[in-house]
Protein backbone atom coordinates (compact mmCIF):
# COMPACT_ATOMS: atom_id res chain seq x y z
CA UNK A 1 0.00 0.00 0.00
CA UNK A 2 0.80 3.64 -0.78
CA UNK A 3 0.01 6.50 1.49
CA UNK A 4 -0.66 10.09 0.07
CA UNK A 5 2.76 11.06 1.15
CA UNK A 6 4.62 8.35 -0.36
CA UNK A 7 2.15 8.75 -3.45
CA UNK A 8 3.44 12.75 -3.24
CA UNK A 9 6.87 11.43 -3.43
CA UNK A 10 6.91 9.95 -6.91
CA UNK A 11 4.10 11.88 -8.78
CA UNK A 12 5.16 15.42 -9.72
CA UNK A 13 1.51 16.69 -8.89
CA UNK A 14 -0.13 19.21 -5.88
CA UNK A 15 -2.18 19.71 -3.87
CA UNK A 16 -5.25 20.63 -5.11
CA UNK A 17 -4.72 18.59 -8.16
CA UNK A 18 -2.88 15.36 -7.22
CA UNK A 19 -6.01 13.17 -7.44
CA UNK A 20 -4.73 10.00 -5.90
CA UNK A 21 -4.84 9.38 -1.82
CA UNK A 22 -4.02 5.97 -1.45
CA UNK A 23 -2.59 3.08 -3.97
CA UNK A 24 -3.05 -0.71 -3.19
CA UNK A 25 -2.28 -3.70 -4.20
CA UNK A 26 0.33 -2.34 -6.30
CA UNK A 27 2.35 -5.07 -8.39
CA UNK A 28 5.53 -3.60 -10.25
CA UNK A 29 5.11 -3.05 -13.96
CA UNK A 30 1.67 -4.76 -13.67
CA UNK A 31 -1.36 -3.11 -12.03
CA UNK A 32 -2.60 -1.44 -8.69
CA UNK A 33 -5.51 -0.20 -7.58
CA UNK A 34 -5.63 3.79 -6.76
CA UNK A 35 -8.55 5.16 -4.22
CA UNK A 36 -9.52 9.01 -4.64
CA UNK A 37 -12.19 10.29 -2.05
CA UNK A 38 -14.16 13.08 -3.59
CA UNK A 39 -15.14 15.45 -1.07
CA UNK A 40 -17.91 18.56 -1.11
CA UNK A 41 -15.40 21.11 -0.19
CA UNK A 42 -13.01 20.68 -3.29
CA UNK A 43 -12.13 23.74 -5.32
CA UNK A 44 -14.50 22.15 -7.80
CA UNK A 45 -17.76 22.96 -5.96
CA UNK A 46 -16.72 26.06 -4.67
CA UNK A 47 -18.19 28.03 -7.33
CA UNK A 48 -21.44 26.47 -7.31
CA UNK A 49 -24.49 28.61 -6.04
CA UNK A 50 -26.72 27.21 -3.02
CA UNK A 51 -29.18 26.21 -4.63
CA UNK A 52 -27.59 24.25 -7.70
CA UNK A 53 -29.60 20.85 -8.52
CA UNK A 54 -28.34 17.80 -7.45
CA UNK A 55 -27.02 16.86 -10.39
CA UNK A 56 -24.47 20.16 -10.23
CA UNK A 57 -22.53 17.89 -7.61
CA UNK A 58 -21.51 15.21 -10.67
CA UNK A 59 -17.25 15.28 -10.23
CA UNK A 60 -16.08 16.30 -12.90
CA UNK A 61 -15.16 14.14 -16.32
CA UNK A 62 -11.84 15.58 -16.50
CA UNK A 63 -10.59 14.76 -13.00
CA UNK A 64 -12.01 11.72 -12.69
CA UNK A 65 -9.75 10.74 -16.08
CA UNK A 66 -6.76 12.67 -14.21
CA UNK A 67 -7.33 10.79 -11.40
CA UNK A 68 -7.08 7.49 -13.36
CA UNK A 69 -3.86 8.75 -15.27
CA UNK A 70 -2.48 9.65 -11.83
CA UNK A 71 -2.72 5.62 -10.54
CA UNK A 72 -1.28 4.57 -13.83
CA UNK A 73 1.87 7.14 -13.66
CA UNK A 74 2.24 6.02 -9.54
CA UNK A 75 2.06 2.35 -11.02
CA UNK A 76 4.65 3.11 -13.87
CA UNK A 77 6.83 5.28 -12.26
CA UNK A 78 7.45 3.70 -8.49
CA UNK A 79 7.87 1.12 -10.44
CA UNK A 80 10.86 1.99 -12.27
CA UNK A 81 12.07 3.84 -9.27
CA UNK A 82 12.60 0.26 -7.40
CA UNK A 83 14.40 -0.85 -10.29
CA UNK A 84 16.16 2.17 -9.96
CA UNK A 85 15.44 3.05 -13.66
CA UNK A 86 13.28 6.73 -13.73
CA UNK A 87 14.36 8.61 -16.71
CA UNK A 88 14.82 12.27 -16.08
CA UNK A 89 12.25 14.52 -17.32
CA UNK A 90 8.64 15.79 -17.17
CA UNK A 91 5.51 13.45 -16.85
CA UNK A 92 2.91 13.98 -19.71
CA UNK A 93 0.17 12.37 -21.32
CA UNK A 94 0.58 11.52 -25.23
CA UNK A 95 -2.65 9.85 -26.05
CA UNK A 96 -6.27 8.72 -25.18
CA UNK A 97 -8.05 6.51 -27.03
CA UNK A 98 -11.32 4.48 -26.33
CA UNK A 99 -12.46 6.05 -23.23
CA UNK A 100 -16.19 5.62 -22.05
CA UNK A 101 -18.05 7.29 -19.57
CA UNK A 102 -21.05 5.92 -17.91
CA UNK A 103 -21.36 8.25 -15.22
CA UNK A 104 -20.21 10.00 -12.07
CA UNK A 105 -19.57 10.58 -8.66
CA UNK A 106 -20.75 12.88 -5.95
CA UNK A 107 -19.03 13.54 -2.63
CA UNK A 108 -18.99 11.35 -0.48
CA UNK A 109 -18.35 8.91 -2.62
CA UNK A 110 -14.33 6.83 -3.50
CA UNK A 111 -13.34 6.59 -7.01
CA UNK A 112 -11.62 3.20 -7.50
CA UNK A 113 -9.02 3.30 -10.46
CA UNK A 114 -8.11 -0.16 -11.20
CA UNK A 115 -5.23 0.22 -13.46
CA UNK A 116 -3.24 -2.34 -15.58
CA UNK A 117 0.20 -1.20 -17.79
CA UNK A 118 -0.28 -3.15 -21.22
CA UNK A 119 3.11 -2.24 -22.74
CA UNK A 120 6.13 -0.12 -21.37
CA UNK A 121 9.15 1.51 -23.48
CA UNK A 122 12.21 3.06 -21.53
CA UNK A 123 10.00 6.64 -21.95
CA UNK A 124 6.20 5.87 -21.85
CA UNK A 125 3.79 3.48 -20.44
CA UNK A 126 0.91 2.05 -22.14
CA UNK A 127 -1.90 2.06 -19.28
CA UNK A 128 -5.49 0.56 -19.46
CA UNK A 129 -8.51 0.03 -16.99
CA UNK A 130 -11.76 1.01 -15.32
CA UNK A 131 -13.11 3.38 -12.90
CA UNK A 132 -15.51 2.56 -10.27
CA UNK A 133 -17.49 3.96 -7.53
CA UNK A 134 -18.66 1.19 -5.20
CA UNK A 135 -20.34 -1.13 -7.92
CA UNK A 136 -21.27 1.49 -10.14
CA UNK A 137 -18.85 1.49 -13.23
CA UNK A 138 -17.81 4.97 -13.99
CA UNK A 139 -15.60 4.81 -17.02
CA UNK A 140 -13.15 2.48 -18.90
CA UNK A 141 -10.06 3.56 -20.50
CA UNK A 142 -9.36 1.85 -23.79
CA UNK A 143 -5.32 3.07 -23.34
CA UNK A 144 -3.39 5.96 -22.31
CA UNK A 145 0.15 6.37 -22.83
CA UNK A 146 2.00 8.54 -20.10
CA UNK A 147 5.52 9.68 -20.93
CA UNK A 148 8.35 11.18 -19.78
CA UNK A 149 9.67 13.93 -21.75
CA UNK A 150 13.29 15.27 -21.36
CA UNK A 151 13.14 18.50 -19.79
CA UNK A 152 14.51 21.83 -22.14
CA UNK B 1 -31.60 29.36 -17.08
CA UNK B 2 -27.86 27.62 -17.79
CA UNK B 3 -27.14 24.72 -16.31
CA UNK B 4 -24.48 24.65 -13.53
CA UNK B 5 -21.65 22.42 -12.97
CA UNK B 6 -18.90 21.73 -10.78
CA UNK B 7 -15.57 22.67 -12.96
CA UNK B 8 -11.94 22.84 -12.25
CA UNK B 9 -11.46 26.04 -13.54
CA UNK B 10 -12.68 28.49 -15.76
CA UNK B 11 -11.48 26.81 -18.80
CA UNK B 12 -11.99 29.53 -20.95
CA UNK B 13 -11.28 33.23 -21.36
CA UNK B 14 -12.77 33.76 -24.10
CA UNK B 15 -15.19 32.36 -26.60
CA UNK B 16 -17.04 32.79 -29.92
CA UNK B 17 -19.89 31.21 -31.75
CA UNK B 18 -18.84 30.70 -35.46
CA UNK B 19 -22.19 28.99 -36.12
CA UNK B 20 -24.39 26.30 -34.65
CA UNK B 21 -21.91 23.56 -35.41
CA UNK B 22 -19.00 25.46 -34.81
CA UNK B 23 -17.13 27.57 -31.80
CA UNK B 24 -13.60 28.66 -30.89
CA UNK B 25 -11.88 29.48 -27.65
CA UNK B 26 -9.19 30.90 -25.97
CA UNK B 27 -7.51 29.89 -22.58
CA UNK B 28 -4.12 31.39 -21.22
CA UNK B 29 -2.66 28.57 -18.87
CA UNK B 30 -1.49 30.36 -16.30
CA UNK B 31 -1.25 29.62 -12.37
CA UNK B 32 -4.67 30.96 -11.32
CA UNK B 33 -4.04 29.66 -7.45
CA UNK B 34 -6.48 26.89 -8.41
CA UNK B 35 -6.08 23.20 -9.82
CA UNK B 36 -2.95 24.70 -12.19
CA UNK B 37 -0.70 25.18 -9.15
CA UNK B 38 -0.52 22.13 -8.52
CA UNK B 39 0.56 21.21 -11.77
CA UNK B 40 3.38 21.36 -11.96
CA UNK B 41 4.43 23.49 -8.83
CA UNK B 42 7.33 25.84 -10.40
CA UNK B 43 6.80 24.31 -14.23
CA UNK B 44 3.21 25.31 -15.29
CA UNK B 45 1.70 22.49 -17.89
CA UNK B 46 -1.99 23.03 -18.86
CA UNK B 47 -2.96 19.37 -18.27
CA UNK B 48 -4.75 17.26 -21.01
CA UNK B 49 -7.45 16.57 -18.94
CA UNK B 50 -8.30 20.31 -18.96
CA UNK B 51 -7.78 20.85 -22.81
CA UNK B 52 -10.93 17.75 -22.30
CA UNK B 53 -12.51 20.36 -19.86
CA UNK B 54 -11.78 23.57 -21.73
CA UNK B 55 -13.23 21.74 -24.97
CA UNK B 56 -16.61 20.63 -22.27
CA UNK B 57 -16.79 23.96 -21.91
CA UNK B 58 -16.76 25.47 -24.82
CA UNK B 59 -19.79 23.06 -26.01
CA UNK B 60 -21.84 23.79 -23.35
CA UNK B 61 -21.80 27.38 -24.65
CA UNK B 62 -22.60 26.10 -28.26
CA UNK B 63 -25.25 24.28 -26.35
CA UNK B 64 -26.62 26.88 -24.37
CA UNK B 65 -27.11 29.38 -27.36
CA UNK B 66 -28.34 26.77 -29.87
CA UNK B 67 -30.84 25.30 -27.05
CA UNK B 68 -31.47 27.86 -24.78
CA UNK B 69 -34.86 27.41 -23.61
CA UNK B 70 -33.35 23.53 -23.82
CA UNK B 71 -30.99 24.32 -20.88
CA UNK B 72 -30.07 20.22 -21.27
CA UNK B 73 -27.27 18.92 -19.02
CA UNK B 74 -24.39 18.14 -21.21
CA UNK B 75 -22.31 15.14 -20.25
CA UNK B 76 -19.51 13.63 -21.66
CA UNK B 77 -19.68 10.15 -22.61
CA UNK B 78 -16.80 9.30 -25.05
CA UNK B 79 -13.04 10.31 -25.87
CA UNK B 80 -12.47 8.13 -29.01
CA UNK B 81 -8.85 9.59 -29.69
CA UNK B 82 -6.99 12.52 -27.87
CA UNK B 83 -3.45 13.02 -29.72
CA UNK B 84 -1.41 15.34 -26.96
CA UNK B 85 1.03 17.02 -29.60
CA UNK B 86 3.13 19.40 -27.22
CA UNK B 87 3.26 20.49 -23.90
CA UNK B 88 1.15 24.05 -23.29
CA UNK B 89 3.23 25.98 -20.69
CA UNK B 90 2.80 29.12 -18.47
CA UNK B 91 1.98 31.97 -20.85
CA UNK B 92 0.80 30.53 -23.63
CA UNK B 93 -2.48 31.52 -25.77
CA UNK B 94 -4.27 28.27 -26.59
CA UNK B 95 -7.15 28.60 -28.82
CA UNK B 96 -9.19 25.84 -28.97
CA UNK B 97 -11.30 25.30 -32.08
CA UNK B 98 -14.12 22.53 -32.02
CA UNK B 99 -16.37 21.92 -35.26
CA UNK B 100 -19.68 19.74 -34.03
CA UNK B 101 -21.72 16.99 -35.56
CA UNK B 102 -25.64 16.27 -34.42
CA UNK B 103 -25.76 12.24 -35.26
CA UNK B 104 -29.04 12.69 -32.98
CA UNK B 105 -31.13 14.88 -31.23
CA UNK B 106 -29.40 14.49 -27.75
CA UNK B 107 -25.56 14.03 -29.26
CA UNK B 108 -22.94 15.94 -30.24
CA UNK B 109 -19.58 14.43 -31.90
CA UNK B 110 -17.13 16.69 -31.77
CA UNK B 111 -13.17 17.24 -33.66
CA UNK B 112 -11.42 19.71 -31.50
CA UNK B 113 -8.36 21.04 -32.56
CA UNK B 114 -5.90 23.02 -30.00
CA UNK B 115 -3.01 24.89 -30.83
CA UNK B 116 -0.76 27.81 -29.43
CA UNK B 117 0.03 30.23 -31.86
CA UNK B 118 0.80 28.05 -35.55
CA UNK B 119 1.62 24.98 -33.38
CA UNK B 120 -0.77 22.25 -32.95
CA UNK B 121 -0.72 20.64 -29.47
CA UNK B 122 -4.13 18.59 -29.22
CA UNK B 123 -6.17 16.70 -31.43
CA UNK B 124 -9.68 15.42 -29.94
CA UNK B 125 -13.01 13.62 -30.87
CA UNK B 126 -15.14 13.55 -28.09
CA UNK B 127 -19.15 13.02 -27.80
CA UNK B 128 -21.13 14.56 -25.41
CA UNK B 129 -24.85 13.60 -24.22
CA UNK B 130 -27.28 16.04 -23.46
CA UNK B 131 -29.61 15.37 -21.22
CA UNK B 132 -33.18 17.20 -20.33
CA UNK B 133 -32.89 19.76 -17.88
CA UNK B 134 -35.68 17.67 -16.05
CA UNK B 135 -33.49 15.09 -15.05
CA UNK B 136 -30.64 17.15 -14.10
Amino acid sequence: MADHAEIAAVLPHRHPILLVDLVLDLVPFESAVGIKAISGSEACYGGLPELAPPAALEYPASLMLESFVQTGAFLWLSSLEQADARPPGTLVLTVLRDVVVHGAARPGELLRNTVRILRRMPEAAMLTGQIHAGDRLLAEVGSALAAIRPVD
Amino acid sequence: MTATYALPLAALDRYQLVSDHEVIATKLARDDGGYLSGHYPGSLIYPGMFMLESITQAVRTLVDSVQPRANPRVRLTAVPLARFLAPVAAGDQLSIQCRCRYPAADLIEVEANCRVEDNAVAQLRCTFRLDPAEHG
